[in-house]
């Protein structure tokens, strides 16, 4: 299917009178429709500047964009109305609104002066709200709705408003860990659903990796990676996205993490897979590398051996829990540094 | 009214009763701003007068038809008008705190006031004049400097984001007004200033029955134009970037809202002088009474709120007293700050500020 969005070699910026400042530059994009694409970068690397040009809202510095194959400048504002339709994490007045009002909202591209809704209209609406799963709260007042609620409302709006694209700026930004994973799940499948193509940008890397067809990664040094997650993950873009040597992608388990530094090393043995995960976790964080299945280590690395999380253990002493295997792990580590020293 | 968004059955119930209790208060406040004055006339002959009989007391007959109705009228128009006017100027600025006088416009009105009473003040005569012209230029200089605040404060909320700071340019642009009128005032003469400070006390009884029409026709003119942007006030309700993207024409809407609260408030002061708290209270009675911030309900319970209001003030200051009418300024605050304040004090239970 023919991509919603197209740009060619476009780059994005502000003009100030006379002198510009480019913040991105050779962007070439395709955004396919029936996929949910996050946008992942830096704060302040360029994504609300994307986003903004992409939707016509902020002109570009070179180069144009094509939505549906035409210039997005040449668009009415009125008929862009009915081919792509935005959530911000703004604040509003609209507290006072219910959610079915606020929904209605949606239908002004397609109604006329006054506004006035016809049956079809209304239909739309009670679908978008179902859609979203807040039809239960249809008749609440906006204020009385949690944050969660309420993005899925500004979603429901967009929905309401029936284009072929929906752009979110940080959707997830102000919500909590549930909430955040629902709203990404209730995109996702609106994606595939709708076969609308919807663009969001996020910090929330796990959420986005699990969730995302597509990736576009602003790397550090403003470059743009895109396609489909894996083939973008794969490709060593996510490391990319920091210039810190601090913070590295993990590619296990998909997520950043923090080096810390090295103490020691330790044999662990565990066949249980979650424990070993988990003991891995703890020796990681306390600085401590695992060294697989040695058998011949001479008796001088410390040696862990774990059946159970109450049954560990560390050099012939048992641990009942975690916290106890890092304790001894400490003295051992203390000590073998001793005596390395003398 | 047109029905621009679905509202729930108990929404129009609430409606309906809101405005038939608002009809209620309005017809009750005629009548006794018609029965309460100065000068104590029955009720019978009131009436009498009013359905067109001869009174045989002729002073009677003249300060009913040529003082009470036409001060009834003017206070119900002055009411609807600044109310809607704040109404306005509160979506606009995305600010529930924003009214014409706080944003400045009506110093701004009174700034081109003060320049046409006192910079001209000898060819004026008590309050307004007496030419069709010196109205005209009075209505012209409050008009005048309503824009000249309005475009200011549009600029400025360009550069300035946070509403809060919006709200606090235009009490600095309010002071910048209020220096150049006393300035104007100490430069002029003293029959000058005297009509100034009277015309700055407030009241709706300046008005003749002659004037009214120069008054009303504006007003009404911008109060029809305020009911035809419900659509694009109730987007503008999301804030600027998501009514631009519902296809609202965000330029041409703020600017057409503008010179609607620029004339509201213009003639209002021209011909009242600049009345504080009606446009800032107002809306939030409304918004209280219907439990809604959707314009289109909005726009008439603020415009009936407006006139009970108002009247309400001037059946305050109409009360007999020894020295006669009292200044309609005195009494707005009185009404307006509890209101505020409990507005202010329960921000967090009141549904519209979430």
């Amino acid at each position: 299917m023919k991509p919603i969005i197209t740009t060619h070699n476009l780059a994005t910026g502000y003009r100030h009178g006379g002198s510009t400042t480019m913040v991105m530059s050779r962007i070439d994009i395709a955004l396919q429709r029936g996929r949910l694409t996050a946008l992942l970068g830096q704060n302040g690397i360029g994504k609300s500047t994307l986003l903004r040009t992409i939707a016509g809202s902020q002109a570009p510095i070179e180069g144009e964009v094509l939505l549906d194959g035409r210039p997005i400048a040449e668009i009415s504002r009125h008929e862009l109305s009915k081919l792509l339709s935005l959530v911000f994490t703004d604040r509003t007045m609209a507290g006072g609104l219910t959610v079915r009002e606020l929904v209605s909202l949606g239908r002004q591209p397609h109604t006329g002066f006054f506004g006035r809704l016809d049956r079809h209209d209304r239909q739309v609406v009670q679908q978008a709200v179902e859609s979203v799963g807040v039809a239960h709260k249809i008749d609440s007042f906006v204020a009385e709705l949690s944050d969660g609620e309420r993005q899925k409302v500004m979603i429901a709006k967009a929905l309401a408003q029936e284009t072929p694209l929906i752009i979110l700026d940080e959707p997830t930004a102000f919500l909590d860990v549930a909430s955040r994973i629902d709203t990404m799940q209730l995109l996702c499948r609106l994606a595939h659903s709708t076969g609308k193509a919807i663009l969001l940008s996020t910090h929330d890397v796990s959420q986005a990796l699990l969730l995302a067809d597509e990736l576009w990664v602003v790397a550090d040094d403003h470059s743009l990676h895109c396609g489909t997650t894996e083939d973008v993950v794969l490709s060593g873009a996510m490391q990319a996205m920091f210039s810190s040597e601090k913070v590295r992608f993990n590619m296990l388990k998909g997520d950043y993490e923090v080096d810390v530094p090295l103490r020691g090393k330790a044999v662990l043995r565990c066949t249980d897979a979650e424990l070993g995960y988990w003991l891995s976790n703890a020796l990681r964080r306390n600085g401590v590398a695992i060294v697989h299945n040695s058998g011949s280590t001479g008796g001088v690395l410390p040696e862990i051996e774990a059946k159970s999380p109450v049954d560990i253990t560390v050099c012939g002493t048992k641990a009942s829990s975690v916290a106890q295997m890092i304790t001894l792990l400490d003295e051992i580590l203390r000590d073998s540094l001793h005596s390395s020293l003398t | 009214m047109t029905q621009s968004i679905t509202t729930s059955h108990s929404g129009k119930r609430r409606f309906a009763v809101a405005m038939w209790l608002l009809v209620a208060a309005l017809l009750l406040l005629a009548a006794g701003n018609l029965l309460i004055g100065a000068v104590d006339i029955p009720a019978a002959e009131v009436l009498g007068i009013l359905a067109g009989h001869e009174s045989e007391n002729y002073a009677w007959q003249i300060i009913v038809t040529q003082t009470r109705l036409p001060m009834i009228v003017t206070a119900a128009l002055a009411g609807a008008a600044l109310a809607v006017s704040g109404l306005l100027l509160q979506t606009v600025f995305n600010n529930p705190l924003a009214d014409p006088s706080i944003l400045g416009v009506s110093t701004g009105s009174g700034l081109g006031v003060a320049i046409v009473m006192l910079a001209f003040g000898g060819s004026i005569g008590t309050v307004f004049g007496t030419t069709f012209g010196g109205y005209v230029s009075i209505l012209l200089g409050a008009m005048l400097g309503a824009a000249v605040v309005l475009i200011a404060l549009l600029m400025f909320s360009m550069v300035v984001k946070g509403a809060t700071m919006l709200l606090i340019i235009g009490i600095m642009v309010s002071y910048l007004a209020s220096s150049a009128i006393s300035f104007l005032n100490f430069f002029s003469t003293e029959s000058g200033v005297h009509s100034y400070v009277i015309w700055g006390l407030g009241n709706f009884s300046g008005v003749t029955a002659r004037q009214l029409p120069l008054m009303a026709v504006p007003l009404l003119a911008a109060l029809a134009w305020a009911a035809l942007m419900v659509k694009p006030l109730n987007a503008m309700l999301l804030g600027s970037r998501y009514a631009e993207n519902l296809g609202v024409n965000l330029r041409r809407v703020r600017n057409e809202l503008l010179i609607i609260t620029g004339v509201l408030t213009a003639v209002v002061t021209a011909f009242c002088g600049p009345i504080g708290f009606i446009g800032l209270v107002v809306p939030h009675i409304a918004r209280l009474l219907l439990r809604t911030s959707n314009h289109n309900r909005l726009i008439p319970a603020t415009v009936l709120a407006g006139m009970v209001v108002a009247l309400l003030c001037n059946l305050i200051s109409v009360l007999p007293t020894s020295v006669g009418v009292m200044p309609i300024n005195a009494i707005t605050p009185v009404i307006g700050v509890p209101i505020i304040i409990y507005i202010i004090l329960n921000r967090k239970r009141i549904f519209y500020f979430n």
